[in-house]
């Protein structure tokens, strides 16, 4: 019974004391934290590390090959791979003579910064320059995961369509840089360069966008170029 | 997709504060999901009812704050609030940049039952 007018309420109703909490943090906090460690870890071996995102067959693990072989015998590469299954892509960088390491999902949609924590005690971190991270093919989830890189790439190959960065504007915000990859099948695809262009930086203003074809010398040359001007080492 | 995982880390994140705060159990969440914030509110709802069906936060209640995309057109300066976001003006086609804030996803405050 209330004490002080005697009503009917409840002992239980009474006792309860409520704590209000005003926390103003972000969601993926506990993300954000693994991944700031990945970071540090990364700067403190003076390594630089890209994570790569896109959707699947878009060319990410071409991207690495293509690039492994330019800068072979000058930049040291190490790569974590993710997929959902199969240790292909894995396979494809250390025939190149990189070291490689295959995360593979099961059925989540995007790697998270534990998992890429894993995957950096798996790399010779200490003997390399640059790291990259090939995120699980998917044009939504992995946007929204920070992993301890320095800096996104997203790939849109003109195969997808001119209005991808529209359609899935999450992934080209995130994005430092927008490749725009396999331009060598531009006549046969219905893909507006310019259009696409403008919605990327319509979204994302600060993102530098490159080409990049089959036997495209003048793309690669250009990519290879900034990614020497990253190495910390 | 990644709506699961994101309750899974709250799920972690509300130990930690109950645990912190002597807390008996959480009794009301209010989250922050921006238009471009990547989550969806609803499945945000439907992966905390599965993962609230016991522990600490069993029964609370879960309010989804989500903003409008406020945008103001550089060249007329029409603005517009809208849930989802565009590209172009309605009234004059000019490109339209993007308001902060679209992108948060924040655990903004909890009420939690003392013992």
């Amino acid at each position: 019974m209330c004490d002080t007018c005697g009503c009917a309420i409840t002992d239980d109703v009474l006792e309860e004391k409520i704590l209000t909490v005003e926390l103003l943090e972000d969601l993926m906090l506990e993300n954000n934290r693994q991944a700031e460690s990945n970071r540090q870890h990364l700067d403190k071996e003076g390594v630089f590390c890209i994570n790569l995102m896109s959707s699947p067959g878009s060319g990410k693990t071409t991207l690495l090959e293509r690039t492994i072989d330019a800068l072979s015998g000058k930049v040291k590469i190490g790569v974590i791979e993710g997929d959902l299954e199969t240790e292909n892509d894995a396979q494809r960088i250390r025939a190149k003579g990189a070291p490689a390491f295959q995360i593979t999902t099961g059925t989540a949609c995007h790697l998270d910064a534990k998992m890429v924590h894993r995957g950096l005690h798996h790399l010779p971190l200490n003997e390399l320059d640059l790291v990259f991270i090939e995120n699980i093919g998917n044009l939504v989830c992995p946007a929204a995961y920070a992993l301890g890189e320095h800096i996104n790439v997203t790939l849109l190959a003109v195969t997808e369509g001119d209005d991808k960065a529209m359609k899935y504007p999450v992934i080209f915000r995130a994005a430092d840089m927008v490749i725009i990859t396999k331009t060598d099948l531009l006549p046969y695809c219905d893909f507006d360069v310019q259009k696409a262009e403008k919605s990327i930086k319509l979204l994302n203003p600060k993102a530098q966008v490159l080409m990049l074809g089959k036997g495209d010398e003048k793309g690669l040359d250009e990519w290879i170029d900034f990614c020497a001007k990253k190495i910390v080492k | 997709m990644h709506e699961l995982s994101l309750i899974q880390g709250l799920m972690n994140r509300l130990e930690e504060v109950v645990k912190e705060n002597k807390a008996k159990r959480v009794k009301s969440i209010w989250l922050k999901v921006g238009p471009l914030s990547g989550a969806e509110p609803q499945l945000l709802k439907e992966a905390f009812n599965f993962f609230s069906k016991d522990g600490i936060a069993a029964g609370a209640e879960l309010h989804i704050d989500s903003p409008l995309v406020t945008l103001k057109c550089d060249k007329c300066g029409a603005e517009a609030q809208r849930e989802y976001f565009t590209l172009s003006c309605t009234e004059c086609g000019a490109g339209l940049p993007i308001s902060d804030g679209s992108e948060a996803l924040m655990l903004e405050q909890l009420e939690l039952e003392m013992e």
